[in-house]
């Protein structure tokens, strides 16, 4: 009957190491204080209706941020446990069990691609893509809230082994056979791992569905695809990369969940199977998945160096035509990833051959930016900064890449500490970096403050001196021989010294991150004088610019003009926008369905872990009604009249 | 802070990271950079593609870095001359870009070119150019250490792995235990090593000495311990070795195997004499490929018959 009720859960697996107890008493005492917070304040409410079922992307956008923060911060927590065992443990076994240091940089690697780059990158997306498209909404409002949630399911089930048991996966982000099956990894670490993916994938995937759609059919009359903003047109490449390889991840990872739970034998060592098979698989993923990151952030920087430069962007139809190539190209590269697991010297030989042409489109982005900036105007702001700083540091990264692209170099260096710091200067330097420099950006739009600007360089400072100093030891570790995830090693290796510095550049960052923290806060608290001129502070190309701050949730009360590629240039010379001709306007209700369904997907990935069937069945049929519930729901959408509209509009002039 | 002083600091910056740099090399060059001092004809190899590659990555980056540095200077908002040369539309000439591309694609076109040319001579399953033919030794990754069985002289080491200088050697590695990847940085590259299947690697010392050999692929909580050292000797020394193995009073049997295939960390090195199946190797990958071949220690089976051979079909 226990069995029945709970599956493989017993009391045994309840939080019990200093972590899990710590992580739970943490979550108890953080809830327990907002609980108290919203029931003072009276703002349940006012949560509930403003910002939980809202389907306004630009609140969905925020709510991402704060969610890919708080990943943020549990993957840096992971990454300073990593840099303190690694200095520490020279021919000891540090103050981390070789287990549990496993299962830190499992999630490190996940949560920071998966939860936090996805999150900041959607959160984007959400905020800045229909303005920039001079649309009011994205397609679907319901798939949006939807994928929000997901992605939430999902991090919750990175983290729930805290507080209701058992522990976390430790294979490796991405994991191996036969070491992820269930021989080798009995236990429901390998299973959170599966269904958390499993979860926020779908949304992924529906997000990618709904971005392609609206990019496609929602542009503000006027703007043909030609115009559109790079920041769109890159990210409209990443959508469409999501679409093609987050079913491989699905299916790879069900396949998984199958040998794991149904005893099948597809990626098993024996009676038949391939391990081999899960590799290739899940670096088919894995591989396209970095541009998936990297595309929106490369026009994240397009859209600064053109407006800090004060000047168009340069060979847009050339760049567009990169950003394509990237795409195609980013699926014929995977192998790359395991050159040395034996393949023919042919095999090798043509995927280094992709992985070094991949390198071309790469640089013709970088010389459009530089050509941009030429005959500019350019203004030195925190946003420059991280862009002068991804010039400094991405190139390495790129250049460390195309030498690990050429097999002879990669078997001498794969799975050392050298391709640690290739990929972590690729993910920092670039995407990280990338997401520091949109939120700098767009702050002043999205909050109506700007970031003070000190604290955001002397932020950017320390990133910059901390990542260095964290990440030149690892390459130079790596040609000494160092391989990767060591949670040991012998002192005789000379090792320590460099992990020594390696965790001074990590309290560095963290020092860097602080400061982050601090200018936020310290923004808003000098809001008075940081809220002047913030409608339009860095003299905009482009549509999200054209709004009032704060942006209303129709973003625009009439869709503006587009005359060509810098439309609000074009608005600004002509002495602002035409006079207006409102029109009611229809606008999505909000809509507490996403919550529920991934609130019932989540007690099925959760159930399905630990083997609880029936709770797997209410799980499924939960979501499946409120979805039928919604179908069947005539009154999704409501009017915003013309008169309410032009009323509404008045209180900015 | 002044205007004045925040001007220095993306020199002071780059002064401190390139002592930092500098100073982590000098460092790591007292203890030895494996990878760029082989001691193999295959890491020699290896060492030239990784140093030609670093050239032309200089060669892209250095006018990168130069460009940026300059166009920042040149058009910086705060340099008087920017004002007069600011236009805002204006685009460079399209056969800037297309000089640009050409510059990039033939760098990487050379690269591409020593890229194929070397995948094919570095393959770790192409056997060596020499005279001498290759010595086969067997390697087994255990969990977590290595075995090697020697199959000409008939003993076997677990983590210590010795070769005469100047032979090549032919590795046929396998696993028992979840993937691995074996890796002697002085000698050569890495090579995965699975259950149920062999992987090759090519090798040869070019020098005599003791090097660090490892496994770089996750395998469970004892993987950061599985080390094994490598010793190349004279041959004369490598003939004493031999004999000192085996002098050794460990014989290599099912049983000794069985337990081999327990886990375990950090284990001494360990010499078996004789090694008691001829065919051990093969026996090893079958437990993966044929039903009910795994290796079982004498006590634990029904009859002394399925110890010694694998069950035929």
């Amino acid at each position: 009957m226990q069995q029945f009720l709970f599956g493989k859960l017993t009391l045994n697996d309840l939080p019990h190491e200093w972590f899990t107890l710590g992580a739970a008493g943490t979550a108890l005492i953080g809830g327990l204080a907002i609980f108290i917070f919203l029931y003072k304040t009276k703002r349940f409410g006012w949560l509930w209706k403003e910002w939980l079922t809202s389907t306004d992307p630009k609140k969905i956008g925020i709510m991402y941020f704060f969610v890919a923060f708080f990943m943020f911060a549990r993957g840096g927590i992971d990454a300073l446990m990593i840099w303190a065992q690694q200095a520490l443990a020279a021919g000891n076994s540090g103050y981390l069990s070789a287990q549990h240091f496993q299962e830190i940089f499992t999630a490190h690697g996940s949560i920071m691609i998966l939860f936090m780059t996805m999150g900041f990158i959607f959160g984007l997306l959400n905020i800045i893509i229909p303005l920039q498209i001079g649309a009011r909404d994205v397609a679907s409002p319901l798939l949006n809230t939807l994928s929000f949630y997901l992605y939430v399911a999902g991090c919750l089930l990175m983290n729930v082994f805290f507080i209701f048991g058992g522990s976390f996966s430790s294979v490796g982000w991405l994991g191996t056979m036969p070491l992820a099956g269930i021989e080798y990894n009995p236990g429901v670490g390998v299973d959170y791992w599966i269904w958390a993916i499993q979860i926020s994938g779908l949304g992924t995937i529906l997000g990618a569905v709904n971005f392609i759609m609206t990019i496609l059919k929602m542009r503000a009359p006027g703007m043909t695809l030609m115009k559109m903003p790079i920041f769109t047109w890159l990210s409209f490449y990443s959508m469409i990369m999501v679409l093609a390889i987050f079913p491989i991840l699905s299916a790879t990872t069900a396949l998984l969940w199958f040998d794991r739970t149904l005893g099948m034998q597809l990626f098993s060592a024996e009676n038949g199977g391939n391990v081999m098979m899960y590799m290739n698989l899940i670096w088919a993923w894995g591989h396209p998945e970095v541009y998936v990151l990297i595309l929106p952030i490369y026009g994240i920087y397009s859209e600064i160096v053109a407006t800090f430069s004060g000047k168009r962007y340069y060979v847009y139809k050339p760049t567009i035509i990169a950003g394509a190539l990237v795409t195609m190209l980013s699926m014929l590269v995977w192998v790359h990833h395991f050159f040395t697991m034996g393949a023919t010297a042919d095999v090798n030989a043509f995927f280094g051959l992709m992985s070094l042409i991949i390198a071309i489109p790469t640089a013709l982005l970088v010389f459009s930016w530089l050509m941009t900036m030429v005959k500019g105007k350019i203004i030195l702001k925190t946003p420059m900064y991280w862009f002068l700083g991804f010039i400094a540091t991405f190139g390495f990264g790129g250049v460390t890449g195309v030498m690990m692209g050429v097999p002879g170099i990669d078997y001498q260096v794969h799975n050392s500490l050298f391709l640690v710091a290739h990929f972590h200067n690729m993910v920092v330097g670039g995407a990280l970096f990338g997401v520091f420099a949109g939120i700098a950006y767009w702050f002043p739009k999205i909050a109506g403050i700007r970031l003070h600007e000190g604290l955001g360089k002397a932020a950017f400072w320390c990133w910059l001196v901390g990542f260095y100093l964290s990440f030149a030891p690892l390459y130079i570790l790596g040609l000494m021989g160092a391989p990767r995830r060591l949670d040991t090693y012998d002192p005789s290796t000379g090792y320590q010294p460099l992990f020594i510095v390696a965790l001074i550049g990590g309290l560095i960052i963290a020092l860097a991150v602080t400061l982050q923290v601090v200018q936020i806060a310290y923004s808003f608290y000098r809001r008075r004088e940081l809220s002047q001129d913030v409608q339009d502070p860095w003299d905009g190309r482009t549509l999200e610019w054209a709004t009032h701050t704060p942006v209303p949730s129709y973003n625009f009360a009439v869709l503006p003009p587009v005359p060509s590629q810098d439309p609000y240039w074009d608005i600004k010379q002509q002495g602002g926008l035409p006079k207006p001709v409102y029109q009611d306007i229809h606008m999505p209700k909000n809509t507490a369905t996403g919550l529920y369904i991934s609130g019932f997907l989540f007690l099925l990935g959760f159930a399905a872990v630990w083997h609880i069937w029936w709770l797997v069945a209410v799980g499924f049929l939960g979501a499946l009604i409120i979805f039928i519930q919604r179908a069947f729901d005539e009154h999704t959408s409501y009017i915003i009249p013309a008169k309410e509209l032009e009323k509404m509009e008045q209180q900015y002039v | 802070m002044s205007k004045s002083f925040s001007r220095f600091i993306p020199a002071v910056v780059a002064a401190f990271l390139i002592a930092s740099l500098v100073g982590i090399y000098m460092y790591a060059k007292s203890q030895g950079i494996d990878v760029l001092e082989p001691q193999g004809y295959i890491a020699a190899h290896q060492r030239e593609l990784f140093m030609l590659a670093i050239i032309l990555a200089a060669i892209c980056l250095i006018p990168v870095f130069i460009l940026t540095y300059a166009i920042v200077h040149r058009h910086h908002q705060g340099n008087p001359h920017a004002t007069n040369r600011y236009s805002r539309f204006w685009q460079v000439k399209p056969e800037a870009s297309v000089i640009w591309a050409a510059f990039i694609s033939s760098i990487i076109a050379a690269l591409a070119i020593v890229m194929i040319y070397s995948t094919v001579t570095v393959d770790p399953y192409r056997p060596l150019d020499s005279h001498q033919p290759s010595k086969v030794i067997q390697v087994v990754a255990l969990p977590w250490k290595w075995l090697f069985i020697y199959p000409e002289e008939g003993i076997a080491t677990i983590n210590e792995l010795a070769i005469p200088v100047d032979q090549p050697i032919t590795f046929q590695l396998t696993a028992d235990s979840p993937m691995s990847s074996f890796w002697i940085p002085k000698l050569g590259g890495m090579i995965y090593t699975m259950e149920g299947m062999t992987t090759q690697l090519n090798l040869v010392a070019t020098s005599p000495g003791q090097f660090e050999g490892k496994n770089t692929e996750i395998n469970g909580k004892g993987y950061a311990s599985m080390k094994f050292q490598t010793k190349a000797l004279s041959i004369q020394d490598y003939q004493q070795w031999v004999e000192d193995v085996r002098r050794s009073p460990q014989m290599l049997d099912d049983d000794t195997y069985y337990h081999l295939t327990q886990d375990s960390v950090a284990d001494p090195v360990q010499k078996f004499a004789m090694i008691h199946s001829h065919n051990l190797f093969n026996r090893i990958i079958a437990q993966f490929t044929e039903p009910n071949a795994k290796i079982q220690p004498v006590s634990l089976s029904p009859s002394t018959e399925s110890t010694s051979h694998p069950h035929s079909h």
